[in-house]
């Protein structure tokens, strides 16, 4: 309804209370001033005064009583007279007081329906103008419009529709990233094999035509580069052919609890703990897949700790974006310089270059390919923080 | 003899009965009349009397004090004017039965002895005498002056009006009538409590006075030059 349509309804319906009100609280009015000056009361106090009189000559001895009475009456009396007198101005100002209270009231009903026609105007022009932002595949939107009526929810659910565009796009991108990236791996491997293969045949044949010791010292180092090529070749692989997930619904705390029983002595240098959540965290995981990121998690925090001791902890959990497991470290956190590419295959935070730089890229493969994503939550001298955040099941809250 | 005696008889009663409506047909003021005292007082000698008018006799043997009004304005030629004001108060007295008379003008309160009748009071009225307002700033000589007189008549006195507002107030707010103290104020609920306080006076107020009727004269005056 238009703001004109609103005051026309207002308009109507105040004038026809305001009749009404007047006609009823007239007949009220004028009815208690006459009750209260009737004639026939002034007619008995005239008789009451005339009595007083005659009693006074009756008994002249009590004078003083009857005339003090006569004054009491003749005051009343008086009184009456004036209000008689005045019974019109006094139901004029007792209609006006009690019509300006009505008028008084609707209009702040007018103005408090005003005023939220033209909020929830201003509202749904907002969630206008995101819906098209939303139609013009823009994400990440703030719509502005927050309460718990239809236009607020509307308004919730197009950010989180918005959220939800902006990071499947994310998802879509890392995914065809990370293809990009498991293609060229592909290759790197076929292409390495091969070579690879024919060079340890013809050094083991080397090795069996040269028989002296400086030249077998040399074929071994030759055969050690080559058994680090064949395991860069295996990680390329292992990369270029991730498997699918086949998930089941585990409970992520019993899963995270059964790792570090499992794992707790693989680090040396760290202590895993796994703090189990008061409630069943329920999520479709292919639980050696999960381990595999946590052990690549796990294995970055202990290189990061190389030289002391440090702590893994492991938190299950239910957040709005669906159930989550972090995976906590107290070590130095993550070189600033290379966060932005974190996630990317060969980058390793490693000293001296260490590493393929695969561990991350494949962990987040894994979290893609169930549907959710692997997040830095914090890094700093405190230690970093990585979240699992995984798919809601169907029909779960 | 007889004939003649009845004629002479009838001829006197007539001539008699004609100067009782000549003398009557003098008295019955239509107009108001003034005249210039000798500290230069303008003076209404005569007002047309308004007590026997249906509007205003019940209203003054009510015990209430009726309140005469006389507003005048008196212009000269060159069209300089002077305002003055006058009243005359009569108030029914409902335990001796008279009628009480006071007349406040330019020379101060006056009270005229008591009116034992309506006629009484009404002969009282035909011998009122205002003096109302000085002319000494109006040019006598400047052609005949215009007199704007107007007469209200107040049903009420300031006093007995505020007695009855001060009794309304009371009677509203349901306490006990209290002839002298005003309202003692209400415990409770503050919020309510003020809004009817407000409520109250508003009403309360609404006693005001007001003229029941007003009668308007424009009259001629021809001044004596020189006095």
């Amino acid at each position: 309804m238009s703001w004109r349509a609103s005051l026309a309804t207002f308009a109507l319906l105040g004038t026809a209370a305001l009749i009404l009100f007047h006609l009823f609280q007239r007949e009220i009015t004028g009815s208690w001033l006459a009750f209260g000056v009737h004639p026939q009361v002034l007619a008995e106090l005239e008789s009451s005064l005339a009595d007083q009189k005659r009693l006074a000559r009756t008994e002249p001895e009590r004078e003083k009583e009857y005339r003090q009475r006569f004054g009491r009456i003749e005051a009343l009396l008086s009184h009456l007279r004036v209000l008689a007198l005045s019974r019109g101005e006094i139901a004029r100002r007792y209609e006006m007081a009690l019509s300006g209270l009505l008028v008084a009231v609707l209009a702040a009903v007018a103005g408090a329906h005003a005023w939220r026609q033209a909020r929830e105007g201003r509202r749904l022009e907002r969630l206008r103008a995101a819906l098209g932002d939303l139609a013009a595949g823009r994400t990440d939107l703030a719509v502005g419009v927050s309460g718990r009526d239809p236009v607020g929810r509307v308004a919730g659910m197009v950010e989180e529709a918005s959220r939800t565009m902006a990071k499947d796009r994310r998802r879509i991108a890392s995914l065809e990233n990370l293809s990009a990236w498991q293609e060229a791996a592909r290759r790197h491997a076929h292409e390495m094999r091969t070579p690879l293969t024919a060079a340890r045949l013809e050094l083991d044949h080397l090795g069996r035509l040269v028989a002296e010791p400086e030249a077998a010292h040399l074929v071994a180092s030759v055969e050690q580069e080559i058994d680090r090529l064949e395991r860069f070749t295996h990680s390329f692989a292992t990369f270029a052919r991730l498997p699918r997930p086949t998930p089941r619904i585990e409970d992520l705390g019993a899963l995270a609890a059964e790792f570090v029983e499992l794992f707790g002595s693989a680090w040396p240098n760290l202590a895993l703990r796994a703090e189990r959540p008061e409630k069943i965290v329920a999520a479709a995981v292919d639980r050696e897949m999960i381990r595999q990121v946590w052990v690549n998690l796990v294995e970055n925090a202990a290189n990061a700790c190389a030289g002391r001791r440090g702590t893994v902890t492991l938190v299950a959990g239910e957040g709005p974006m669906g159930p989550y497991v972090e995976v906590a470290d107290d070590g130095p956190g993550i070189a600033p310089e290379i966060l932005p590419r974190l996630f990317e295959p060969y980058v390793s935070g490693r000293p001296g270059g260490g590493g393929m730089g695969l561990g991350l890229a494949i962990s987040r493969k894994i979290l893609l390919d169930h549907g959710g994503d692997l997040e830095l939550v914090e890094s700093g001298p405190r230690g970093a923080r990585f979240r699992l955040v995984l798919p809601r099941l169907e029909g779960a809250g | 003899m007889i004939r003649g005696a009845l004629g002479l008889g009838l001829r006197v009663g007539l001539l008699g009965w004609l100067a009782a409506s000549s003398a009557s047909a003098t008295k019955a003021v239509v107009v108001p009349a003034f005249e210039v005292d000798r500290e230069g007082l303008f003076t209404v000698v005569a007002v047309p009397e308004p007590l026997s008018r249906r509007e205003v006799r019940p209203h003054l043997a009510s015990g209430l004090t009726t309140s005469f009004v006389v507003e005048i304005e008196v212009r000269d030629g060159r069209g300089r004017s002077v305002h003055g004001v006058a009243r005359i108060e009569v108030r029914y007295e409902l335990w001796d039965e008279v009628y009480l008379v006071r007349v406040i003008g330019t020379g101060g309160v006056q009270r005229l002895p008591p009116a034992r009748s309506f006629d009484e009071l009404r002969a009282t009225w035909q011998h009122l005498h205002l003096p109302i307002v000085s002319i000494r700033s109006l040019d006598r000589s400047a052609g005949p002056w215009k007199i704007e007189v107007a007469l209200s008549v107040v049903p009420f006195s300031q006093s007995e009006q505020r007695d009855a507002q001060r009794w309304f107030k009371d009677s509203i707010a349901a306490l006990p009538p209290s002839a002298t103290a005003p309202s003692t104020p209400r415990t409770g609920d503050s919020g309510a409590g003020e809004a009817n306080g407000v409520l109250d006076l508003f009403l309360g107020n609404s006693i005001q006075r007001r003229s029941l009727v007003r009668y308007d004269w424009t009259v001629e005056f021809r001044p004596e030059p020189g006095r």
